[in-house]
């Protein structure tokens, strides 16, 4: 005697909603992980709404259920893109940047640790979340989404990569306005930066608004009336003095970035090449 | 000057002696360290005015404010490598941090800032050894988090502005091997047992990962380690910027290295940065109030040095202006001297202060000034440092242009 219609489809809904609960469990748990890395307390990070994609990703919904495997010595990741429901897609990583970056984003890619580190996260006074640099300044703060009625399918899976313009929403339901949690210094250090760095016109505009500003503190009534002719010279030295060495380590991370890039595009065109 | 090796260190074996090796670092009856003991006892030499008026003359740039201030007081042979520069023979530069912890405070930067100063100025090349082996065996860490410290850290040492295209950062873990490795075994057997438990106090109590450790440390300072830099350039000499606790290290090294054919690498030895809490307090990474860490905002760097900064001052304002302030023990003048450029504005300071004519206040709010630019631009750099940076400065690479 086997089971009827009706108990095979109740036996399988029963098996689907406790691995979707065992599996809700495990993503809950590790996004409280990565919400604590962020710096964005225990619970301000959650999966994004489904309007995310459209607005973020641009991407229609329903196209989209993105697996990535993505293996710290492989070049590939494999990327489920559903085209038309029987078609797969894979993507390189500097195809999948190339996507990221034609949307507007600046892709960064993170490796979030060991399972240990990535379910229990060492983060206290000695050791700063490590992931909070990540952040970006203008974080996408969506409302809470409305209590589903079922668990829902076609989850986007935890990405490794963590794009800069984040798609995971940082609302923190009971206190919106300090939902980032970050100071300012770090919202300038940690997006501002890196994109001044690499942009040249920008590194120049900051570093001859460094130079004005200071140019301007030092030009006063008191300071013409103490040095008089000679404080084009004052001016000078101070300016020379106060600012060499941050044009020196700005400019050295410039070459260190510079570097860098045509050293990856090197290593991804001879990856196997050895000295 | 004789170097003393091998011998049993007394002070390791009296507890009322002061203690430098480096794991241990205490002052006679929990004062200050006696630095003219530690020279005499170590046997390496001092740093005078003249030497520092050589490197000016030499490299024609200003001495750095720790050559100045005396920060970096002694040294071994460091006049050799200047006779060998003046020759037009190069050297290259060796120094390296144990990735404790993820937290660095400012007494770590020290060395390294020194260092890329001594890059800049001599235009020559510098490799960066993490110990993460070390301090794995040392501290207890998984092989994993030992592995992540040291890249983290690695992105602190970046910010601090060194040459990529005459940088190499490596980790103990991925290097280890080959050329570098037949170095420590060459080292290996010219140390004895009793050698090195004289030197570093190892007891039965110690595993062998640790007695087998000191070789790691000190084969870097041996061009041939570095095949894929240095490569028949045996004669390559070598300059280590370090703390004076390290001393042990070189002085182990330097005995052997005759021995195996290679020069003794020269050293250039910073005294220890003060506490918050005052010379016989501890820099401690469960009390983050005993630094100032670069990744301390602005109004924590404040809060610290108002709150926690042990001050020399007197107990009123009246008092501190009949007496003035004690210099000796007074950490805002001791971190100014350290970080205040300025050698002018420190001089008055030295006199406004000791006089009682400047209160304490005045001056924490200049180190609170001072420290927060600092810690500024360090986290700025820090925050350009990528991963990919972190993997191109410590690729096993050539560097074509590391003399020029």
């Amino acid at each position: 005697m086997g089971l009827s219609e009706e108990q095979l489809l109740a036996r399988l809904k029963e098996f689907q909603t406790k691995n979707q609960l065992e599996h809700d469990n495990g993503q809950r748990r590790g996004m409280k992980s990565l919400s604590v890395r962020l710096r964005l307390g225990k619970g301000g990070l959650r999966m994004a709404p489904q309007e995310a994609l459209g607005e973020v990703l641009r991407v229609p919904l329903g196209c989209v259920t993105p697996f990535s495997l993505n293996f710290h010595c492989y070049q590939y990741m494999f990327n489920k893109i559903l085209v038309s429901y029987s078609k797969k897609l894979s993507l390189s990583t500097h195809d999948l940047d190339k996507f990221l970056k034609s949307i507007g984003g600046d892709p960064s890619y993170v490796d979030l640790g060991s399972n240990e580190t990535y379910a229990n996260p060492s983060v206290g006074k000695d050791q700063p979340p490590d992931l909070a640099c990540f952040v970006p300044s203008g974080s996408t703060v969506l409302p809470d989404p409305p209590q589903p009625a079922t668990s829902s399918k076609g989850h986007v899976e935890i990405q490794v990569s963590v794009d800069n313009k984040s798609t995971a929403s940082t609302v923190n339901s009971s206190k919106p306005s300090t939902s980032a949690k970050r100071t300012k210094d770090e919202q300038v250090n940690c997006v501002n930066v890196t994109k001044t760095v690499t942009h040249v016109q920008s590194l120049v505009e900051d570093l001859l608004d460094k130079t004005s500003s200071l140019l301007l503190s030092e030009i006063t009534e008191e300071t013409i009336a103490k040095h008089e002719g000679q404080l084009g010279t004052k001016v000078s030295d101070s300016i020379r003095s106060r600012l060499r060495e941050d044009f020196e380590r700005t400019l050295m991370i410039l070459k260190s970035t510079a570097y860098t890039e045509g050293f990856s595009a090197g290593k991804r065109h001879y990856p196997h090449r050895t000295y | 000057m004789e170097e003393r090796v091998g011998e049993a260190e007394p002070e390791q074996q009296q507890e009322e002696e002061q203690v430098v090796n480096p794991w241990t670092v205490s002052a006679k009856g929990g004062g200050k360290i006696d630095y003219d003991k530690l020279i005499d006892q170590f046997g390496c030499q001092r740093i005078d005015q003249q030497l520092v008026d050589r490197i000016h003359r030499l490299t024609g740039r200003p001495p750095h404010v720790f050559l100045r201030r005396g920060v970096f007081f002694a040294h071994r042979d460091l006049n050799e490598i200047l006779d060998a520069y003046e020759r037009g023979d190069k050297f290259y530069l060796y120094t390296g941090r144990g990735p404790s912890s993820e937290a660095l405070h400012l007494g770590h930067l020290i060395p390294f800032m020194f260092t890329k100063y001594l890059q800049d100025v001599f235009k020559v090349p510098l490799v960066v050894q993490l110990t993460d082996d070390e301090k794995c065996m040392w501290k207890n860490l998984t092989v994993e988090e030992s592995q992540r410290l040291a890249r983290e850290n690695a992105k602190d040492i970046i910010a601090c502005g060194f040459d990529i295209s005459k940088t190499f950062i490596f980790s103990d873990f991925d290097f280890i091997g080959g050329a570098f490795y037949k170095n420590m075994v060459k080292v290996g057997k010219c140390v004895t047992y009793n050698k090195v438990v004289g030197i570093f106090g190892f007891t039965g109590e110690d595993h062998i990962g640790k007695v087998s450790f000191p070789p790691v440390q000190a084969v870097p300072s041996f061009p041939s380690s570095f095949p894929h830099l240095f490569s028949g350039q045996d004669n390559l000499r070598c300059l280590i910027p370090c703390a004076i606790d390290q001393d042990p290290y070189f002085r182990m090294t330097r005995d052997v290295a005759p021995r195996i054919g290679y020069h003794k690498p020269a050293l250039i030895e910073s005294s220890f940065f003060p506490a918050l809490q005052g010379e016989t307090g501890k820099m401690s990474a469960s009390d983050p109030n005993s630094a100032i860490y670069v990744t301390d905002a602005a109004k924590e760097i404040k809060n610290k040095i108002n709150r926690y900064a042990f001050s020399g001052g007197q107990d009123s304002v009246e008092k501190h202006r009949e007496l003035g302030a004690n210099l000796e023990v007074d950490i805002p003048f001791k971190y100014l001297s350290f970080f205040l450029d300025d050698d002018d504005k420190l001089e008055e300071i030295r006199k406004e202060y000791g006089s009682g004519r400047m209160l304490t206040g005045e001056v924490k709010q200049l180190l609170v000034e001072v420290l927060t630019e600092m810690v500024e631009r360090h986290r700025r750099a820090r925050a350009a440092v990528t991963d990919e940076m972190v993997d191109a400065f410590m690729a096993v690479r050539p560097l074509p242009n590391m003399f020029s």
